[in-house]
């Protein structure tokens, strides 16, 4: 009789080595940030959440995957909820609902690939159980439409939590997905559809957006699409592209851990996330604007970043399905666009209002984003360098070219909807400034946010009034229960 | 002759008995007395359960008087997986009452109840005879509904009568369920009536097995005979709806299955009712979940969430019903695996959601706003066995789950299962945020000022709420108890051999 949970673990190989290393530096920088914090009642579940991340990677069988995918939702729970505000309640909830409807899709293909095989090694899944992991994936990966628990989670939260949160979660589901999944209905890839759909799709929402972290939460849906569409390409169509989407999974992560790193210290050092109201930060913190520098440059995948080596081996990958290929160049022109506005709101807009003298920093602030800066600048010089990517000529002038275009585009495009994209979140008609963006979040949740009462009230009212039934109402129900099981046991 | 079967019962009664003597005597060692009591009984029932799981089936003739006329009691490996729960329920219901501070006269009763009621469920667990059966589930009665009544409260006489409708109602069926197959086969030993099953007109078996499966309804709470399930919980308070619902109500699934497997022969006869058995158990969980989502009021909603988990328990027999054969043994010891799982978490949410209730002097949820932060020990108690009952793994109510799925042959009833845990997420979540909310530091009323630190309680929920985690990553050992308590129940050799060598004695 084997056990039901084997825990079985072993340090990964090639491309997914890499993304252990990542796990496991990230993890212990952004804990270190945090316990810096003085946020000492965060200290544990962040614990919690980076082991899980990183016994995800080192799982060796599908229900220890489940565990630690399971954990990461739980302890996610817990720094979400927070100081347990109303708000910070009903946002944690609604995550780990629909974490867990994920973690169920999971338990149902599971049940399905064990009653078949009889075996949970990590491996692909059998077809059967195929359906039910891609809609686990498209949950944990914030896949559109099932985005939203992502972007209203992560900019509620602390300042130094959203970091934390943006490494293991969505990366999690794209490494379970390159484990597990093998799916293309009817010789179409579906997936590298919807996650390259989704690249495209969350980037003009980004466009829209003009609160920090929600703008950075938006490009991580992006990005992931990215990833998405990578493990969406693997099943027959490029050998190449789940490595490709692992690879932009490591430099992704990295990139992103950053920028959010910055937007941190930007919104610490301004008290509010609205970015029209931020600027002048380029001179007053040069090491701030370097790294924010770095970060957008590499999510915008500029030659000789880390997002331009992942992005260029995800587009070769791409090449037999140019749909996917043309929907990946145009997020990356919309990518470009959306930081080259994050980097100008942030430190070359003229100060909005001016600010007065700026709460000193102190250096130790600094030291992550520093490291890691460096980590993604020696990504972007040295691909090569990472365990498990595969021999390519990265910097050959057509390479580079096609990486240019589309940043030519966005530069083209910046010229002309600078205006657009810069105006004040108060003129395009959003009354939020701030703290302020938080109602409109809400407000958009709850479409009818002054009705008394939810639409399933009265049912409710009814279900418990059923339930207070009087004692010869209970008779005859037994009584007719009795009549019914005896009809149906008649012997005919 | 081994005694072990007789004292299950014999113990507890003269218990009940020691137990009122001492608190008229000298009050002060009433708890002691009943935990002795306890102590005494779970050794009892410890060392019947190890018998049972080990060797053949242990017959006993009371009196030396064989089938057909005397009374025979029985422990085969799977009723020893049920005493095996009780010998933990008496136990921890003893310890949990140490340190209760209620002095009333009823409070002061219910020691001898509680044994009472054990000695009623031991007795339905050991008895190999029908007409016996039904005496021991009227004791069970009894005692239950002067646990639920004993509460000094408005509805609690209401919540009682209520009760008391359903339970006669549920005992003149299975009287009349008896007395149809003592007609019929002119004995009410189980082990001749189940020779004379297959032979039975089909329409007395039939009728039979309807009334046993209503009569057995009533008594788990099958949907649409649960409605005075809630009240009494409620009514009755954490402690006792815990020894209701994670123990007394256990028994009676046990009594179902015995009936069905055994004298009624049910998967070779009338395999039709484990379709019905299906249905129902889908139907409990859906509406179990759904109506603890929209409970304000924590005991009720835990009682829903008992009528779901019957119906998880249900899925695992019914499939069981339905395969029939050896694979059957497989679904009976899912069935199994889930009963023990539910039995240790729904006794930890009880007994640690009493804490917090005692604390804030309030049931409802939303008066139990930051009160986790008063009971760190409860609240973690409570939280571990909500994971463990939603069905987060690696905890034991995940691989219970896990077991009861594998064993279904459709798809559909997977998809209940799934469907609950996420339903159950949604209102053991929220009451944890609720629990655990910080803006309202002191709006609770002074703490009650007795029992101030319950450290017992807190160590005996904590215990079993561990316990219920732990059983995941000890499934091995765990299946091969439940396997070798499954075959007693699908393998009747071993039940029916002693038997008919006990009546050619």
């Amino acid at each position: 009789m084997n056990t039901l949970f084997p825990f079985a673990l072993a340090i990964p190989e090639g491309i997914y080595f890499s993304a252990f290393l990542v796990f496991l530096f990230l993890g212990v920088i952004l804990f270190l940030n945090i316990l810096r914090q003085k946020e000492g009642r965060y200290a544990f579940p962040a614990a919690v959440h980076v082991a899980a991340g990183v016994l995800a990677i080192l799982a060796r069988d599908i229900m220890t995957l489940l565990v630690a995918w399971e954990v990461l939702a739980f302890s996610a729970f817990i720094l979400i909820r927070g100081t347990g505000t109303a708000r910070g309640r009903r946002i944690s909830l609604r995550y780990l609902v629909i974490q867990v409807t994920g973690g169920v899709f999971f338990f149902f293909a599971a049940l399905l690939h064990f009653g078949e095989t009889g075996s949970l090694v990590t491996g692909i899944l059998v077809p059967s159980a195929q359906p039910f992991m891609v809609a686990a994936i498209l949950i944990k990966t914030a896949t559109m439409p099932v985005h939203f628990w992502l972007t209203q989670a992560y900019p509620s939260v602390e300042l130094s939590i959203t970091p934390l949160l943006s490494v293991y979660t969505t990366k999690v589901g794209v490494l379970t997905a390159a484990q597990l999944i093998w799916i293309s209905p009817a010789g179409f890839p579906v997936l590298a559809w919807l996650g390259a759909g989704t690249a495209v799709g969350a980037v003009i929402l980004a466009l829209l957006q003009h609160e920090a972290r929600k703008l950075l939460s938006y490009h991580i849906v992006s990005q992931v699409g990215y990833m998405v569409a990578g493990i969406g390409l693997a099943a027959g169509f490029s050998a190449m592209a789940a490595t490709a989407g692992m690879f932009h999974l490591v430099t992704h992560t990295l990139y992103k851990a950053l920028l959010l790193l910055v937007a941190a210290q930007a919104v610490h050092h301004r008290g509010h996330e609205d970015l029209t109201r931020m600027g002048g930060l380029g001179s007053r913190r040069p090491l701030l604007l370097l790294c924010g520098i770095i970060g957008a440059a590499a999510i915008s995948g500029v030659p000789f970043t880390s997002g331009y080596a992942s992005k260029y081996l995800l587009k070769e990958a791409s090449q037999a399905q140019p749909l996917v290929t043309y929907l990946l160049y145009a997020a990356s022109v919309g990518t470009g666009l959306s930081f080259i506005k994050f980097t100008h709101l942030l430190f070359f807009n003229r100060a909005n209002p001016p600010s007065s003298d700026p709460s000193k920093t102190r250096a130790p602030s600094m030291v992550p984003l520093v490291l890691v800066a460096g980590i993604t600048v020696l990504i972007g010089l040295f691909p090569h360098a990472v365990p498990g990517v595969p021999r390519r000529a990265f910097f050959t002038p057509s390479s580079l070219l096609s990486a240019l275009l589309p940043l030519a585009a966005s530069a083209l495009l910046w010229m002309v909807l600078k205006k657009r994209l810069t105006r004040p979140a108060t003129t395009v008609g959003r009354a939020g400034t701030g703290a302020g963006g938080v109602h409109a979040t809400d407000t958009r949740a709850k479409p009818f946010p002054g009705k008394a009462h939810a639409p399933g009230t009265r049912l409710r009212r009814g279900a418990r009034t059923l339930h207070n039934l009087g004692p010869q109402a209970q008779v005859l129900l037994f009584l007719l229960v009795l009549a019914v099981t005896a009809g149906l046991l008649w012997p005919r | 002759m081994n005694h072990l079967p007789v004292l299950v019962v014999v113990i507890p009664v003269a218990g009940a008995f020691l137990i009122s003597l001492v608190d008229t005597v000298r009050p002060a060692f009433k708890s002691t007395a009943a935990l002795l009591v306890a102590t005494a009984h779970s050794t009892t029932l410890v060392a019947a359960a190890y018998r049972g799981m080990t060797g053949p089936a242990l017959l006993y003739s009371v009196g030396e008087w064989i089938a057909p006329v005397g009374i025979s009691l029985m422990v085969d490996s799977f009723s020893a997986f049920f005493l095996l729960l009780l010998a933990i329920g008496h136990l921890a219901s003893a310890l949990v009452r140490i340190e209760s501070g209620d002095r009333s006269e009823w409070a002061r009763k219910s020691a001898a109840l509680i044994a009472l009621f054990f000695a009623a469920l031991s007795g339905i667990t050991v008895t190999a005879d029908l007409f016996n059966l039904f005496i021991f589930v009227e004791l069970a009665t009894v005692c239950s509904i002067g646990l639920i009544a004993r509460k000094r409260h408005p509805g609690s006489a209401v919540a009682g009568f209520v009760a008391l409708m359903a339970a006669t109602i549920s005992g003149a069926l299975l009287l009349f369920a008896v007395l149809v197959l003592y007609v019929a086969t002119g004995t009410v030993a189980m082990p001749l009536v189940a020779q004379a099953a297959p032979d039975l007109p089909a329409h007395l078996h039939g009728m039979a097995t309807a009334a046993i499966i209503v009569s057995f309804g009533i008594k788990i709470g099958l949907v649409p005979m649960h409605f005075w399930q809630p009240r009494t919980y409620h009514a009755a308070g954490t402690t006792v709806a815990a020894i209701l619902s994670a123990f007394g109500l256990k028994i009676h699934v046990y009594a179902l299955l015995r009936l069905l497997w055994f004298p009624l022969q049910a998967p070779v006869v009338l395999p039709g009712v484990y379709s019905i058995l299906l249905v129902m158990g889908m139907v409990n969980i859906l509406t179990g979940h759904s109506m603890a989502m929209i409970e304000r009021n924590l005991v009720r909603m835990l009682a829903f969430s008992s009528i779901a988990h019957v119906g998880y328990i249900l899925l695992g027999v019914a499939a069981a019903g339905r395969i029939g054969g050896s694979a059957a043994v497989y679904a009976v010891a899912a069935a199994l695996f889930h009963t023990g799982m539910h039995t240790l978490m729904k006794s930890a949410l009880f007994w640690s959601g009493h804490r917090l209730i005692h604390l804030s002097r309030s049931s409802r949820i939303m008066d139990l706003g930051g009160i986790a932060w008063r009971a760190p020990g409860s609240i973690i108690a409570f939280s571990l066995a909500a994971l463990a009952i939603i069905g987060i793994p690696p905890t034991g109510g995940f691989a219970s789950k896990w077991f009861v799925a594998m064993a279904q042959q459709a798809l559909l009833p997977v998809l209940v299962i799934g469907a609950g845990t996420v339903i159950s997420l949604v209102y053991y979540g929220r009451f944890f945020l609720i629990a655990t909310r910080r803006d309202p530091p002191d709006s609770f009323p002074a703490p009650h000022p007795l029992s101030l630190r319950p450290r017992l309680q807190t160590a005996v929920v904590l215990a079993l709420a561990v316990a219920a985690v732990m059983a995941g990553t000890r499934d091995v050992q765990v299946r091969s108890l439940l396997l070798r308590a499954a075959e007693g129940l699908v393998d009747q050799a071993d039940f029916v051999g002693p038997a008919l060598i006990g009546r050619g004695r």
